[in-house]
């Protein structure tokens, strides 16, 4: 069934498609699924009501600062809730502990309690009109910008403001090239593909010609190939950004999938911050320059100038290689891949030729004796001397004890 | 084209037409998907509205983990459970009524929905999901909670149980091969003991 919806990978397609060519009792079985899901095609369902997307609009303003919680709230729980027994008293003890907070903050600033929990809000306009009806329909069309209430719409190219992520001060303090570089997020995507093939071979071939399709080059690869057991790749792949799901799905048809993760960190602020810093950074430069040469003090005041100039240029060379380095991440995907070959086990022993194994005999003994011979001289080499000196000690008493026996 | 999650960090820094691209690619389909499980057609299109309020307050805290579809659907089942409860409370009945259904051979339709609705509850989501939504099987899984193997061991016998329903007089299978007139209530009356 995984094979009629194109869940499986292509090694197991293949053998259930070879599978489905000779089996008739399955080919009946696929037929009768396949009914079925041409059969569920008949309950269709109208389009969708324009008139939806003014609605729409509507509950957007009606719904404008009710901070939800979580993802499936909305205006249901809250009916839901208003519609218990108890929802009186509940509402009575919120009011009071409300006015109690209420009470106790008097003192504080008003203008530091307005927490910019309201991500939206929605204001009336003619000017600006979408493709969708919800932000066009007539004389109650409107524009959502962000804001706390009582603010004015931004001037900004983004009509939604939603709370923008943090920026550090530096950032900040180059507000239109922040903005100009926050408008497309910047992503490193990075996915981890764990696969299993049982032709490791093909499966290398076809990893480096994915790779040759999509633009993309080997960042690391390792093979390890023991004599006996699995084979084993592990490689760090690097793909255009926008190439990376088209080169994951061709990747995936090399094997059977073990395990697959993706991931996307958002270096969209890092990447602004770095920018601003980098600005600062030669704009101070300049300055320094500048100063230097300007200056006509002493030799000492020179060459603190000197030192200070190399150290904001090391900043700036190194601020540098890091923007490139976020900016590589970005345009190009890391994809790290562990591909595994199959086990085989032997399952016999396959000897060698009688040629063969008289050739190996031959020489076998060839080099044992050529080893005999060699030993033999290095014992002689080795013990030679001492036996003859031995000898000698011994030979006079040996000979006069031998003719004294005799004698007797 | 860009991709759902890139649409979506788009619009969490505040880009509209990001919004309303997402907007044009779900608003149907999650209507579908509400549509097929609700009677009330226009609780659907509420409903169809208020995944895309929840998706709107949840984007600041948006975060590219997951797909973009597969948490509309999250949301939309959330509501939809919600929904269900609220029907069940004020005493309606939630299942799915005779209604004048849409497309060319409407007697098809109400006699497939009629066979849906004799599957086992979690059996038919997995089906509906994968049928009319088209989500994979990991998808499922993520968004049921469930070991992909169940979801896998789950749709077939849903398919198989929904065929046993399909098949007694072959009406509905012929209908919609040969796309001639069936007479729905007598095939329905063929398949009430189906999934028994």
């Amino acid at each position: 069934m995984a094979y009629l919806d194109g869940e499986l990978p292509v090694e197991e397609a293949a053998r259930a498609a070879a599978h489905l060519e000779a089996c008739h009792q399955c080919q009946a079985l696929a037929a009768e699924l396949k009914d079925v899901s041409l059969a569920l095609t008949a309950w269709e369902i109208e389009p969708c009501n324009p008139q939806v997307r003014a609605d729409m609009a509507t509950a957007l303003e009606e719904q404008t600062g009710v901070d939800v919680v979580g993802a499936g709230g909305g205006r249901n729980w809250f009916v839901a809730l208003l519609d218990r027994p108890w929802a009186p008293f509940a509402a009575a003890a919120g009011v009071g502990a409300l006015a109690m907070i209420l009470v106790l903050m008097v003192p504080s600033n008003p203008s530091h309690n307005a927490a910019p929990q309201m991500a939206l809000r929605v204001v009336p306009s003619e000017a600006d009109r979408g493709p969708l009806d919800l932000f066009k329909a007539g004389p109650s069309a409107q524009r959502v910008v962000g804001g706390v209430p009582g603010g004015t719409p931004n001037s900004g190219a983004a009509d939604i403001q939603l709370p923008a992520t943090s920026t550090s001060p530096t950032a900040r303090a180059t507000g239109g090239k922040a903005s100009a570089a926050q408008r497309t997020p910047m992503i490193a995507r990075t996915a981890e593909l764990a696969l299993t093939t049982d032709n490791f071979d093909r499966t290398r071939a076809g990893l480096e010609e994915i790779l040759r399709r999509h633009q993309g080059y080997v960042g690391d690869l390792n093979v390890a190939s023991p004599a006996v057991g699995q084979r084993r790749l592990t490689a760090t792949l690097r793909v255009p950004a926008d190439q990376l799901e088209p080169t994951l799905a061709e990747l995936k048809t090399l094997g059977r999938i073990e395990s697959e993760s993706q991931r996307g960190e958002e270096v969209t602020a890092q990447f602004v911050d770095l920018e601003a810093r980098l600005a600062n950074a030669r704009t101070t430069e300049k300055r320094l320059t500048e100063l230097e040469r300007q200056h006509t003090g002493k030799l000492s005041e020179v060459l603190e100038l000197e030192t200070e100039i190399s150290r904001v240029r090391g900043e700036i060379e190194s601020m540098d290689a890091e923007r490139k380095l976020l900016t590589t991440r970005v345009d190009f995907a890391t994809i790290t891949m562990a591909l595994k070959e199959e086990f085989k086990a032997q399952a016999q022993f396959v000897p060698n030729s009688v040629g063969t194994r008289f050739r190996n005999a031959a020489i076998d003994g060839y080099q044992s004796v050529v080893n005999g011979v060699v030993e033999f001289l290095l014992f002689l080499i080795s013990y030679g001397p001492s036996i003859l000196l031995s000898v000698a000690v011994m030979f006079f008493p040996v000979r006069w004890l031998w003719r004294r026996l005799r004698s007797k | 084209m860009t991709n759902d999650e890139a649409l979506m960090l788009e619009f969490q820094r505040g880009s509209r037409a990001a919004f309303e691209e997402l907007y044009s690619r779900y608003c149907g389909p999650l209507y579908g998907f509400f549509r097929r499980r609700l009677e009330n057609p226009q609780r659907a299109e509420d409903l169809a509205q208020e995944t895309f309020l929840a998706l709107i307050r949840a984007a600041p805290r948006y975060e590219p983990r997951s797909l973009v579809r597969t948490y509309l659907y999250g949301i939309g089942l959330k509501l939809l459970a919600v929904e269900q409860r609220r029907v069940i409370r004020d005493g309606a009945s939630a299942e799915l009524v005779d209604e004048p259904a849409t497309g060319d051979s409407p007697e098809t339709a109400l006699w497939v929905r009629q066979a849906l609705m004799k599957l086992d509850v979690s059996e038919r989501e997995i089906l509906m999901l994968r049928e009319y939504e088209q989500l994979s099987y990991l998808e499922i899984a993520e968004l049921l909670r469930l070991p992909v193997n169940t979801v896998r061991s789950r749709l077939f016998r849903a398919r198989m149980a929904l065929k046993n329903c399909l098949d007694p007089n072959s009406a509905i299978l012929d209908a919609k091969s040969t796309e001639t007139d069936t007479s729905a209530p007598a095939a329905a009356a063929g398949g009430e003991a189906c999934n028994a």
